[in-house]
């Protein structure tokens, strides 16, 4: 049994966990972590397909943990389905790092429109757009503290909606690109667009013991083996063990409970089938969105028969992910001169190039402007399952035999996939929401969280606004069979909201510093905070958020 | 019998309808010794399938019709004809049976592969009062096109072809993909680093436990 008290008890590890893991053991204090996941370390990852996607090492068995998820059918009607029993997967690497080991680490700020998406655009019928309880300014300076803390590469271009910045640019030179990469500019400029070097949160040169990235042809998804991709893991939790930190792995932590004068006094978690508990001042809760709220709801006690924090029945409500959609076309290596096609095919080099021309859509013969989004353009992973699958059906038709097989080969030999992803809001609404399920437990006995992911159709407006853009940039650069899809099936692994963050306890489950408001010692700093997500991944944002909020304790503690 | 088989498949979980969908993803941060061990036992069946070629004999994991329609099957489903490599280039059928053996996946995905094969059996005695075995080449092949024409056969086909695909493109640390022959058809460059013995499915969780 544990009776040490630790000054900070932090529950997950991911990129809301790690700037205030770091901060605070360098600050001198006690930092004890637990991780639901293992530690899988850098030398455990390879670039093995079966590992990292098809058996799905780094995230639970869904026999074991799963999630039930409510999803609307054609005819109105909301239908709850556990993960167990359908191909959805909700988790998103859970291990010490958690998914940060595992994005394709494309990096975005907020713009300064972002925190104030009502002001801004003014109310959507149906959605619980709200303004933050900060400004861009406010956050500016933990941005920028992440691009040298966790690494990112890039090059900033000017263009119409690039955020003030407080230095001129990034600290790592761009990653190595392909020539599609050029083509892109040059189409973007044929159409009048100012094309956007994207960032990444990947190192283009060495950094202390991590070394930069070798492009080794499989990136999203899977870890890292040079400690390039700016994980939780390598770039914050290795230095912080250095300090008086300490990581429990394999911990699932199953209720907080509170002394009855709204302090937190224990973390109780399973391990190795036993039950135990961590005492400590100042409890940090970061498990990514659905399972932070899932957390605060099953920690209720007689004190908070609702669960912590949720008084007003908040926690869980207003659960975001990112809309969008993505599309693509094949760039056939006979269109092109052979040096041009051997080019294309260069494995590991990136895209990394974005529009962001329509972050804000002004309406035609209007004055009327519209909340838009980003476009980024990347190649098909070239994994090959995914690649070969679809070669399988022609419709509902099964292809099979010689004719499956001279598919198969020619999308392989003959052309390279190349496609963008659009990001834009996912307006909140009260038909997306993390709650308890009534019966429905994991392999601990807990209840599992039941996820509601209502959209609003205000999104796929503006997502096929952007499709339409980025399909003339592939038309341009010689893309055919370009298509698009463009659905209101949410991105598991773009998720934040569920405890959004504000300045009145009666609408908001945190305070503005993330603090837990009917709580003392009770803080939420992965991505839950956000009330809305922007037209951007949010992971550079929760980073930045994490280290403000780290800044906010330390100068408490003060 | 058919309305019975689309009614069992509909009352499954559907984990078939899309490769992107099915999951193979059981897995249990214990119980990895065995894997070492099946994968060499289905080694030597791999060898034994090499050398004899297409020689259906049972096993501790099938019977001799269950291999034997398993192999006919998978050879229909991606042929010999000259376009790259062969079922049995990339030992598909011993990557079928060490994924029966998975000790990782659940039983449910376990099932529908075997109930599968039971349904193929049935069929060609619906459909032709023989068994299997006793069918020919090219009534094997109107078979599959039957089969693959049902719901329940094409999403039971396209099964058995993601775990060809598996076979095809995984790394040769796990007995396929022969030679790198996969790869080299396709022109596929794999990730690096490779996975090596600690960190390949095989050993990766005593790995991670170790840590």
């Amino acid at each position: 049994m544990q009776t040490k008290k630790y000054d900070y008890c932090i529950i997950g590890s991911g990129a809301g966990a790690g700037p205030i893991i770091l901060e605070m053991a360098k600050a001198g204090f006690s930092v004890l972590i637990l991780e639901k996941g293992p530690w899988i370390k850098t030398k455990d990852f390879s670039k093995d397909e079966l590992v990292s996607c098809r058996r799905d090492v780094y995230t639970p068995s869904k026999v074991d943990e799963f999630h039930v998820i409510e999803s609307q059918t054609s005819d109105g009607e909301w239908r709850a389905l556990a993960t167990r029993d359908t191909n959805k997967n909700y988790w998103n690497g859970s291990c010490v790092g958690g998914s940060s080991n595992f994005m394709s680490a494309y990096f975005h700020r907020l713009k300064p429109n972002d925190f104030r998406l009502l002001s801004e655009y003014g109310p959507v019928k149906g959605a619980n757009i709200v303004d933050w309880p900060i400004s861009y300014n406010d956050l500016e300076p933990y941005y920028t503290k992440v691009e040298s803390v966790i690494g990112i590469s890039g090059e900033i271009r000017q263009h119409s909606t690039l955020e003030p910045r407080s230095t001129p640019n990034y600290p790592y030179p761009p990653l190595k690109t392909n020539v599609v990469s050029d083509w892109i500019d040059k189409a973007g400029v044929e159409e009048g667009y100012q094309m956007v070097n994207g960032a990444r949160g990947i190192l283009s040169k060495t950094k202390d013991d991590r070394s930069a990235c070798y492009n080794s042809n499989y990136c999203g998804s899977y870890g890292c083996s040079s400690d390039a991709k700016g994980s939780s893991r390598v770039a914050l939790l290795n230095e912080a063990l250095k300090y008086n930190c300490t990581i429990i792995p394999n911990a699932k932590v199953f209720h907080l409970e509170t002394d009855g004068q709204n302090n937190v006094v224990k973390a109780n978690y399973h391990l190795n089938g036993e039950k135990h508990f961590i005492e400590a001042v100042t409890f940090v809760v970061a498990c990514q969105a659905i399972e932070t709220s899932r957390l605060l709801l099953n920690s209720k006690n007689k004190d908070a028969p609702n669960g912590l924090g949720n008084e007003n029945n908040l926690v869980g409500k207003n659960l975001v992910f990112s809309a969008g959609g993505i599309g693509g076309g094949n760039l056939y290596f006979e269109d092109f001169s052979k040096e041009d096609a051997e080019k294309i095919k260069e494995p590991g080099s990136f895209v990394n190039r974005a529009i962001q021309e329509w972050y804000e859509i002004k309406e035609e013969d209007s004055d009327t402007k519209l909340k838009g989004g980003t476009i980024d353009f990347l190649f098909e992973h070239t994994n090959a399952i995914p690649k070969l699958a679809r070669q399988k059906w022609n419709g509902t038709r099964l292809v099979y035999g010689s004719e499956l097989k001279k598919n198969i080969h020619s999308y392989f030999t003959k052309q390279r996939k190349i496609k963008f992803e659009i990001f834009n809001d996912w307006l909140p609404t009260d038909d997306c929401y993390v709650q308890l399920d009534e019966k429905e437990v994991d392999k601990w006995g807990d209840l599992v969280a039941k996820v509601r992911v209502g959209y609003h159709p205000h999104d796929i407006k503006i997502a096929k606004y952007l499709a339409k853009k980025g399909e003339r940039i592939l038309e341009r650069i010689g893309a055919k069979n370009i298509s698009t899809g463009i659905s209101g099936e949410p991105s598991p692994n773009l998720v934040v909201g569920g405890c959004r963050f504000g300045g009145n306890p009666n609408t908001s489950v945190l305070d503005k510093n993330c603090k837990v408001h009917s709580n003392n010692n009770l803080y939420v700093t992965d991505g839950s905070f956000m009330p809305t997500g922007g037209s951007v991944p949010h992971t550079w944002t929760i980073y930045a958020n994490s280290f403000r909020v780290a800044d906010h304790l330390l100068s408490n503690r003060r | 019998m058919k309305n019975k088989r689309v009614k069992k498949v509909k009352e499954g979980k559907d984990l078939f309808s899309n490769i992107e969908g099915w999951e193979l993803n059981r897995r249990r941060f214990v119980k990895t010794l065995s894997i070492t061990t099946v994968l060499s036992q289905i080694a030597v069946i791999s060898s034994c399938v090499t050398k004899k070629n297409k020689l259906y004999q049972a096993n501790q994991y099938v019977t001799a019709l269950e291999s034997e329609i398993i192999q006919k099957t998978q050879d229909v489903l991606f042929p010999d004809d000259g376009n790259g490599p062969s079922v049995i280039d990339i030992n598909a059928y011993p990557h079928l049976l060490w994924v029966l053996t998975d000790e990782r996946k659940d039983e449910e995905s376990i099932s529908y592969i075997t109930k599968g094969i039971g349904w193929v059996e049935e069929t060609a005695q619906e459909n032709y009062g023989r068994t299997f075995s006793d069918l020919t080449q090219i009534e094997i092949e109107e078979l599959i096109a039957f089969i693959a024409e049902k719901n329940w056969g094409a999403g039971w086909l396209s099964m058995i072809l993601t775990l060809i695909f598996e076979a095809l493109t995984m790394d040769p640390i796990y007995n396929v993909n022969t030679n790198e022959i996969g790869w080299q058809w396709l022109e596929h460059k794999p990730g690096t680093p490779r996975p090596n013995k600690d960190n390949s499915y095989i050993n990766i969780f005593n790995t991670i436990n170790a840590n």
